[in-house]
């Protein structure tokens, strides 16, 4: 393995992410996700308006409970409620809309732009499948620590899981980061997508790894804090739980930018050659 | 998803919805502006003195408009659900008893009434809450705000529960700062000598005995004893006090703790006010014999000096004291105690060196002691009276530098700060220089909490006034109290001192 190759390729990756921030029509499918989520968000925070609460408030006590429909438990329980519907969420659309935005990536690359046109809607059910295992990696692997965490788990232990998990979750989504740019390039199925996909990944290991770990370490931050969101409630303020969230959806828009850039990337020389 | 499943979906979601829920967005709205309202108490409780009176305003502001937009006020909409009419008036109640209880701190003390009033009249609390109105005002009037204004708060309380079958009626289980309050009335209509303290003793011990009646054998009866003990000793009858605490102190079950501080009371009450030293001495000695190395043995032996002082045997009583100072684990109260008492037997003997000496090392060892606070001030009449005027500036010097470091901002003094400002004031006057200490004071740039700067400020106006018969500067130390500490309790004093001015000369 050329260590030095490695982090060249995933340094050209930053590169990359910063011309697709400037495609509107890459940007558009990220955007429009955002957007989705940000609407999310306030529906649940104005739920109590007397516009939404008919609707409103029936979804808050489904999600959240009846400590959700007062205030503070309303905010502190949203991180909780929210990815609920975010995980199946981004499963599907998400990861549909990520991909679109991939493909535009790829119409738009040196090697990528003289491939004949394909269609996204016959590929979708693959793409959500995809979506599924890619997003699926990453919650059970979060859920690992989650469950073996107690309250008498020295601090020290906690962390170490945590940052196992995230480890974890970015050594298997590496084989399956570069689906998406497969499936542009040579159609296929899910189970193509990902041998492909996985076989990409191990000519560019290092680098695939560094790219999933970047998106990860760059959310740890903020999902911390989010984790506890009684004490940012207690310490400074419930409305900031929302603020935070959003302040996460912008970032995510980002990091999804700079993981579908950096594996389009790094696979089409590759994918090219053949 | 066909068209089909989505339509149903809404449409289950809309059926399931269709109510408006305004019973549940009022709680909200409600919880919401309550979290906001308690958010600026938090910060006026965390950092009282930081905070200011700014945070005080947002706070009432902020319960203001939770009591005004009380959704019951004209009784509960029909079609809300009984359990959320219930949580709404259950956070009116708390509004309405924290914005008292800020009312009360701002000395806002009509509107406070208005609210107990007003809570009572809407019938929206049970007996329980409007007492928590009314002990949470009580029972911080003594503390923040001048005695007067406390009484105010204690006499309708009183009244409610003299005259409360709810209250006769109950299991006895009554909170001490509640069973407190006729106690605390008395006290303070004793102590600021009012027309009708002589009635309020006696009503007091009238509840007190009623007390002990209705409840016998379970520790409220215990307690309004007690009560009735210290209310005989407001009525200067200490012979029937002491009468009282034999018999509180013979009962079986009394934790050691408590008897021992009992009985140093009593051996007090012998020793100072019967002039029997014989029945003193016994019973100081029953709390020694009791646990030797007690707060109340150590108190009772220092008592034991004082007794053999006045007795004529000086040199016991300063081998008891020089004890006292050496032993580990006397508390500072006490060991300070005797260092200043030995320091004025030393000074009676005519060693006024040593005397000075062990002066000096009582405020090093034990600052924040009352008798630390004292001793400056027995060195400067020494200086004053000697007429030693290197040695009077210096002490003076040094007793400002002592006071204005437990004053500071950063200070762990957790006395008294009024108390500090009055020795202080007093070690200036004592020195002859009441000008230099009025305008010390005066200038309010101390890096001292607002709350003393501004107390010193009306310490130095009380000096121009009576001691310097300076009405002009006391005006304007006033008028620039009034003006930098708008709304705040020191600025209606200002304003309150300026208008006596105004009539006085």
């Amino acid at each position: 393995m050329n260590v030095e190759r490695s982090v060249g390729r995933y340094l050209k990756a930053f590169v990359y992410t910063r011309a697709m921030l400037m495609s509107p029509s890459v940007m558009s499918p990220l955007l429009a996700f955002a957007l989705l989520q940000g609407i999310l968000v306030s529906l649940w925070v104005f739920f109590a308006t007397p516009a939404l609460a008919p609707v409103m408030v029936p979804v808050v006590r489904a999600l959240a409970g009846e400590t959700g429909l007062h205030y503070p438990g309303h905010l502190t329980g949203f991180p909780d409620a929210y990815r609920r519907v975010y995980v199946p969420l981004v499963a599907t659309l998400g990861f549909s809309l990520w991909t679109l935005a991939a493909w535009r990536m790829v119409d738009r690359h040196r090697n990528g732009r003289d491939l004949p046109a394909r269609s996204l809607a016959p590929m979708l059910p693959h793409v959500v499948v995809i979506g599924v295992l890619f997003v699926g990696v990453g919650v059970i692997a979060a859920e690992l620590p989650e469950h073996l965490v107690g309250p008498k788990t020295p601090a020290m232990l906690g962390r170490l899981l945590i940052g196992a998990s995230l480890a974890v979750t970015a050594v298997v989504q590496a084989f399956l980061v570069y689906a998406p740019v497969v499936l542009r390039v040579h159609g296929g199925n899910v189970w193509s997508a990902v041998v492909r996909s996985a076989a990409c990944a191990r000519g560019r290991y290092l680098s695939s790894v560094l790219l999933v770990a970047t998106v990860l370490v760059a959310h740890v931050p903020l999902d911390h804090i989010l984790s506890n969101p009684d004490k940012l409630a207690a310490r400074v303020n419930p409305e900031l739980i929302p603020g935070l969230m959003l302040v996460s959806i912008v970032l995510e828009i980002f990091t999804a930018c700079f993981l579908f850039a950096g594996a389009t990337d790094m696979a089409l020389p590759h994918e090219g050659a053949r | 998803m066909t068209k089909r499943t989505a339509t149903a979906l809404l449409g289950i979601l809309l059926v399931t919805g269709c109510t408006t829920h305004d019973d549940l967005r009022t709680r909200y709205r409600l919880e919401r502006m309550l979290w906001h309202a308690q958010f600026f108490e938090r910060r006026i409780r965390t950092a009282f003195f930081a905070a200011g009176e700014s945070a005080v305003h947002q706070a009432i502001a902020a319960y203001q408009s939770m009591v005004a937009a009380d959704p019951l006020r004209d009784g509960a909409p029909s079609g809300w659900d009984p359990d959320i009419i219930n949580d709404i008036a259950r956070l009116e109640v708390q509004a309405r008893i924290a914005l008292a209880q800020l009312y009360v701190t701002n000395q806002r003390y009509a509107d406070a009434g208005s609210i107990y009033d007003e809570t009572v009249r809407l019938g929206s609390t049970n007996f329980k809450d409007l007492l928590d109105t009314r002990v949470g005002a009580a029972r911080r009037s003594p503390v923040m705000v001048d005695p007067r204004d406390a009484m105010e708060q204690c006499a309708p309380l009183f009244r409610d529960v003299d005259r409360s079958d709810v209250f006769w009626a109950g299991d006895g289980a009554i909170r001490e700062s509640f069973l407190n309050i006729p106690l605390a009335r008395a006290r303070l209509e004793t102590e600021e000598r009012a027309a009708d303290a002589a009635e309020s003793v006696d009503a007091a011990i009238d509840f007190y005995t009623r007390v002990q009646r209705t409840w016998p054998g379970l520790s409220v009866d215990w307690q309004a004893r007690l009560a009735n003990v210290q209310l005989l000793m407001l009525r200067d009858e200490w012979a029937g006090a002491a009468r009282e605490l034999e018999v509180i102190l013979s009962a079986p079950g009394l934790r050691t703790l408590t008897l021992s501080n009992l009985e140093f009371v009593l051996g007090e009450i012998y020793g100072f006010r019967l002039n029997d030293p014989a029945a003193a001495r016994r019973h100081f000695e029953s709390v020694r014999a009791r646990d030797a190395r007690s707060a109340a043995a150590y108190a009772a032996e220092y008592d034991t000096a004082v007794l053999d002082l006045a007795g004529g045997d000086e040199a016991a009583a300063m081998t008891s004291l020089r004890k006292l100072e050496t032993t580990a684990g006397v508390p500072a109260a006490v060991a300070s105690r005797a260092m200043f008492t030995r320091g004025h037997i030393l000074d009676g003997r005519g060693q006024w060196d040593d005397a000075y000496a062990m002066y000096r090392r009582l405020g090093q060892l034990y600052p924040f002691t009352n008798a630390a606070l004292e001793a400056p001030l027995v060195v400067t009449r020494h200086y004053a009276t000697t007429r030693n005027r290197e040695m009077l500036d210096l002490v003076v010097k040094r007793a400002r530098d002592y006071y204005a470091s437990l004053l500071g901002r950063n200070s762990n003094y957790a006395g008294n700060r009024a108390a500090v400002q009055t020795a202080l004031v007093e070690n200036f006057v004592a020195a002859g220089e009441a000008a230099a200490g009025a305008k010390f004071l005066a200038a309010g740039d101390q890096p001292w909490d607002d709350a003393s700067i501004a107390g010193g400020m009306l310490k130095a106006a009380d000096l121009y006034h009576h001691t310097l018969n300076d009405d002009i500067a006391a005006r304007t130390t006033l008028e620039r109290v009034i003006a930098r500490f708008p709304g705040s309790r020191e600025e209606r004093a200002a304003r309150q001192q300026l208008a006596a001015l105004a009539t006085s000369r």
